[in-house]
């Protein structure tokens, strides 16, 4: 994918990308958060999507609906330290395939959030022990955690189509 | 001699394969593949004891802890997987790896986590009700041990990730 030379110099002299590059700690800080944004998005996911999906059914929707909060903290701060990592090497990252592949699922999955909260959340809030979720918000639900699976899976494929590494 | 078998292991295919080898296909590296595996497995057990800890600190009170045995199977399997594909990863360079002081500080730090879990998970099936005095229900009484148990938890995983990002940074060349 081509992208005009103009703009891959704006993303460079974003914010904090000149200044990760010429530390020796902020792209690893960077990562550590990332991973612990990740741990409080998928953990607080895997809690709600697998309930809405008939699993712990001992726990009510809302009950477990009060995680959500961890899932946009998660969120945030692997969006902020993306932003650092992307800025630190824009043009590495924009030929990278499997990047631009991972930046759609991230958008796929926050529609997919964001539709959920819209239509089906008000729906499943008064779903009580022992009682299913709609079939809209199961196929959500599946939807949601199959994406985000993917998503850190295609993460951590980054560095293979990274252009002269492997 | 531990040394020397691990050297000529690092040279036998299941090594290789490991650190350049392609994971059922081309160009899904094996080393890259685990890794994702890896996170997963992470993510899982990391994750859903922080969210239990949230519970256990009093947030959440309408998940009820003696209803959570469902979860602490999810973040068990979350750990086996964890387990499998690191183990699977340092068969790609073993002697590297165990010349790393950051590496050593992750594995304790994962292994004080685990038995710490495993007395919480006990202390959690032993967790007293109490009549609600606003009416109604039962208020779950959370003891302060228990409390320390999902504090120390949360400390020794930000340990682990801590240490094995760093890994990577501070492990020295590849022995010859």
């Amino acid at each position: 994918m081509e992208f005009d030379p103009s703009v891959i110099a704006w993303f460079k002299a974003a914010w904090p990308g000149p200044l990760v590059r010429t530390s020796g700690w902020l792209f690893p800080f960077g990562e550590v958060i990332h991973f612990i944004g990740l741990c409080l998005l998928f953990g607080s996911l895997i809690f709600i999507d697998l309930r809405l999906m008939g699993w712990f059914k001992e726990l009510s929707v809302k009950a477990v609906l009060a995680l959500v909060p961890y899932a946009m903290i998660g969120l945030t701060m692997n969006m902020l330290s993306g932003w650092l990592f992307f800025t630190s090497a824009p043009d590495t990252y924009l030929e990278n395939p499997a990047f631009i592949v991972k930046m759609i699922l991230v958008l796929l999955a926050t529609a997919n959030a964001v539709f959920f909260t819209l239509y089906e959340q008000r729906k499943v809030a008064m779903i009580g022990p022992g009682e299913s979720a709609p079939r809209m918000a199961q196929i959500l639900a599946g939807s949601s955690l199959g994406l985000w699976l993917l998503i850190l899976l295609i993460g951590r494929w980054l560095p293979i189509f990274t252009v002269g590494t492997n | 001699m531990l040394w020397n078998f691990f050297r000529e292991f690092e040279q036998g295919d299941f090594s290789s394969w490991v650190r350049e080898g392609n994971f059922i296909a081309e160009p899904f590296s094996t080393y890259y593949t685990l890794l994702g595996l890896h996170s997963i497995g992470m993510a899982a057990i990391v994750g859903v004891t922080w969210m239990l800890g949230s519970r256990i600190f009093g947030f959440q009170t309408g998940i009820s802890l003696r209803n959570v045995g469902g979860l602490f199977r999810l973040a068990w399997w979350g750990f086996w997987l964890n387990l499998f594909s690191g183990m699977v990863l340092l068969a790609a360079q073993p002697r590297r790896e165990m010349m790393t002081g950051m590496f050593w500080l992750k594995i304790a730090a994962i292994v004080l986590a685990v038995w710490v879990i495993r007395v919480l998970q006990k202390g959690l099936s032993e967790i007293r009700t109490v009549p609600d005095p606003r009416g109604g229900g039962v208020i779950e009484v959370v003891p302060q041990s228990i409390r320390l148990q999902a504090f120390v938890i949360v400390v020794l995983w930000l340990v682990a990730i801590v240490a094995g990002r760093l890994i990577g940074y501070t492990q020295p060349p590849p022995p010859m």
